[in-house]
């Protein structure tokens, strides 16, 4: 294993992939700091730019684009108090404040260096865990693996945007619309009216691309596009200086363990995350009367927090083939389209992609703060960029994203349609999140619950004894039936907590 | 046989040399030839026409003197029947070829009533030296400890013994009917989204039995009990696996996935000829196999052509006499 990890960080090194991880970087943080494109659109955008690439400089190219974006969204909402991406609503209550202080210099360098510390020590964590969770993994049975998914989406409804009822309602949706296509046990086909585009249910890119960037499109279709006239303070100096941040770093820990956590759950991303983060610093802040007025504990207890979920949402993603949160949901694509199939045999059968992809996140970390500290006064300005701009780029992006997947007209139509439903879901304020994560974990869901049945009649036994035939499976019954009351309890708690 | 094979080959490579002169003048290659893969980039279809189509087309330039460009294009989608479709319906140009899967085009074609019925009259054979014999291998832990037990059991008391597989539709499962066939055991058939999962499963201890190919056996050797390739000789990748008569005394089995290229059959006929012989050319060279067998393609003698043909239409024979199996297990109507 140790070999398998120097061999990748020696190709993440190469200058050929540190150029991937440094555009990645780049387009990232552009994209996380414009507001209307969050760190999900980007990368469902820019997936179709990797169909060319070798596997390798493809996912280091995305997840440079997950940690910059990450990252981006904070610019934007500490300059403009207009949140990037959501992960950064929590930063920017605080980032604003110190903006109108006339501080967003320091905003930004506690952002970025909380960002950093998050991000590295979160890749710290999915370098050492997810290959030993995937060792694990192995052992996993369709039974355990049923009762795992259905884990995931019971979270989903519990602890995402908006009401837990809402969130429940998209996720039946997303598995509903997980139901098209051909079964994949039985081969019998459903809900595709005899086209061919769908036997293989809705491609996952497509609807993805068009859930999240078509809905987006209309909506800033629906502003009038140039009016927005603002002027960005000048950012000044960044760096925060060593005596500051070394008094935060308790702050950075505690976020950056709390990321990591909260990117392990499914259903919760990176907004969650920096909510959580907040909340936590101000328990244990020296200054807790100045949150909401331009705290420096609270923008590094947040940004520290969203970043650090990064690593964290990983592990499920990378060993399981669950995707956590709409990102990974989107990364899986990416993964899925270069013939990598997520799962733990991945770690055995793939090392040489995996471990390189894994290093250049560090890399990804160290480039967006290098990028941040030499260039933000530049960067800063396309937060300005008119949304009358970003929306016909968005929807072109689209169409071609969507198309170049498989080459079939078919997958545009079915994108338009996708970002209908999106925009009319928006407007009905239900999360778009639990779409597509149903899309992608409903058919996972009953295929297991169909082997299990199959299964369990080989030896003459109910469903429901099979079950109970394992001792993990019936702890892993015990664990998503109390996380879900759990959740719901904590959840009443949590959006107190953020009304306050 | 493998001499005869020779032989053959040789001497279409002969006719390829006597015929260049006359073939150069007639024949006009197309600028473009698009290679339709009916899989995702990154499979063992895709990697087949990667490293093949290089050779194929410095071959085809030394025969001709001509230059073209080969576009390899991924079709993937509905069990490959989008591109198998779309390679069918190409114009007969030679613009287009693709790889064709059996026994998976003629499973298809008959569960789905595809476009492309029938698939013998419409697709041309152009070439094939890649086909991955199936392997069935028993757990360790498996409650039977010989695979002639987990078959006898089988017989005896029909579903008890759970077999997994990719599938449904897949040659893995239909190397299962054929077992069946062959033995009158009945099996559980517990079907996985790829070889890989399958793989897991069976390490996991899921399934009884897992029946895959050459490198699902190589990649997790040591989970199975007993092992058996189900050709009717040793296979020479995995020389130390009998053979299906060797561990259980069942005869007559040649079974595996076939990875093959043709054209749509209305491709003109000299196209067609010149296609094949440049193929022929490209399996001559002892470097370009030695390539392909390291990249874990499972080279056998080329069949090139008419001999291609007649595999398929052995294809043809195993689908219409496993097709019942299929239908009885509720995967076709």
């Amino acid at each position: 294993m140790l070999a398998d990890i120097l061999n990748g960080a020696y190709i993440a090194f190469q200058p050929a992939n540190l150029s991937y991880a440094f555009i990645g970087a780049v387009l990232g943080i552009l994209f996380g700091a414009l507001p209307g494109v969050s760190a999900t659109l980007g990368i469902a955008l820019l997936i179709p730019l990797t169909f060319g690439m070798d596997p390798v400089p493809a996912l280091i190219f995305l997840g440079s684009v997950y940690c910059g974006a990450i990252y981006g969204g904070s610019i934007s909402a500490i300059l403009l108090n207009v949140p990037g991406t959501p992960a950064a609503v929590a930063t920017m209550i605080d980032g604003y404040a110190m903006t109108k202080q006339g501080k967003s210099g320091l905003a930004l360098g506690l952002a970025t260096v909380a960002s950093l510390v998050g991000g590295v020590a979160s890749t710290v964590v999915l370098l050492v865990a997810a290959p030993t969770v995937a060792r694990y993994a192995l052992e996993i049975r369709s039974a355990e693996f049923f009762w795992i998914v259905l884990f995931a989406m019971s979270t989903v409804g519990a602890i995402g945007e908006g009401s837990p009822a809402k969130g429940l309602i998209a996720g039946v949706l997303g598995l509903a619309l997980g139901a098209v296509g051909a079964h994949q046990l039985t081969g019998s086909v459903r809900y595709t009216f005899g086209e061919l585009a769908l036997y293989e249910g809705l491609p996952v890119i497509s609807a993805l691309v068009g859930l999240f960037s078509i809905s987006q499109v209309l909506t800033l279709a629906e502003g009038k596009g140039m009016d927005v006239h603002v002027d960005i303070p000048d950012v000044g100096k960044l760096w925060p200086g060593k005596k500051l941040l070394w008094r935060l770093k308790g702050h950075m820990a505690r976020s950056s363990l709390i990321g990591v956590v909260v990117g392990l759950i499914p259903g919760a991303g990176a907004d969650i995350a920096a909510f959580i983060g907040r909340t936590e610093a101000k328990r244990f802040a020296k200054y807790p009367e100045k949150f909401g007025k331009g705290s420096e504990e609270a923008i590094v207890g947040a940004e520290a927090a969203n970043n650090a979920v990064v690593g964290g949402s990983l592990i499920p993603m990378l060993t399981l083939g669950i995707p956590g949160n709409s990102v990974t949901a989107a990364l899986l694509g990416g993964l899925l389209i270069h013939g990598l199939i997520p799962g733990p045999t991945l770690f055995t059968e793939a090392p040489d992609v995996l471990y390189p992809f894994i290093f250049s996140l560090f890399i990804a970390n160290l480039l967006f703060a290098v990028v941040a500290f030499g260039g933000l006064k530049w960067i800063a300005k396309i937060v300005l960029v008119p949304q009358g701009v970003i929306a016909p780029v968005v929807a072109s992006l689209a169409v071609i994203g969507a198309f170049s997947f498989r080459l079939i007209p078919f997958d545009m139509w079915i994108m338009f349609s996708m970002g209908l439903l999106g925009y009319l879901l928006r407007k009905a304020d239900y999360p778009l999140a639990p779409i597509i994560l149903g899309l992608i974990l409903g058919p996972l869901a009953e295929t297991n619950l169909d082997r299990v049945q199959t299964l369990a009649g080989a030896i003459d036994l109910s469903v429901m004894e099979y079950f109970f035939q394992r001792w993990i499976t019936i702890i892993l019954m015990v664990l998503t039936i109390a996380t879900l009351a759990i959740s719901f309890l904590r959840n009443i708690k949590f959006r107190k907590s953020i009304k306050d | 046989m493998k001499t005869l094979l020779k032989g053959l080959v040789a001497a279409t490579i002969l006719s390829t040399t006597l015929a260049i002169s006359s073939l150069a003048a007639a024949v006009d290659l197309p600028a473009t030839i698009r290679v339709i893969v009916a899989y995702n980039a990154g499979g063992s279809s895709d990697t087949l026409a990667r490293v093949t189509i290089p050779r194929w087309e410095a071959a085809l330039e030394e025969i001709t003197g001509q230059s073209t460009n080969t576009v390899i294009v991924n079709a993937p989608g509905a069990g490959g029947e989008i591109g198998w479709t779309r390679l069918s319906q190409a114009a007969g140009d030679g613009g287009t070829i693709g790889v064709i899967n059996l026994p998976a085009v003629p499973l298809v074609e008959r569960t789905r009533n595809s476009a492309y019925k029938p698939w013998l009259e419409s697709f041309a054979p152009i070439a094939v030296n890649v086909i991955d014999p199936n392997v069935a291998r028993l757990a360790k832990t498996s409650k039977y400890k010989t695979m002639q037990e987990a078959i006898d059991a089988a017989i005896a008391n029909p579903g008890s013994v759970t077999v997994g597989a990719d599938g449904p539709l897949s040659d893995d499962h239909a190397a299962m009917y054929a077992i069946e066939e062959a033995t009158g055991a009945k099996f559980t058939f517990i079907p996985y989204s790829g070889s890989s999962a399958a793989n897991r499963a069976f390490m996991a201890g899921e399934v009884d039995i897992v029946i895959g190919n050459v490198f699902d056996h190589t990649k997790s050797a040591e989970a199975a009990a007993e092992a058996m390739v189900l050709l009717p000789s040793r296979y020479d990748f995995i020389p130390d696996v009998p053979t299906a008569e060797e561990l259980v005394g069942i005869k007559g089995l040649d079974l595996g996935s076939v990875r093959g290229f043709a054209a749509p059959a209305s491709i003109d006929p000299e196209l067609l000829k010149l296609y094949q012989d440049a193929f022929a050319m490209a399996y001559a060279d002892e470097a370009f196999i030695a390539e392909m067998r390291a990249k874990n393609l499972t080279v056998v003698d080329a069949l090139v052509g008419d001999a291609f043909g007649q595999k398929m239409a052995d294809q043809e024979k195993l689908a219409d006499t496993l097709f019942p199996l299929f239908k009885a297990g509720g995967y076709a109507e």
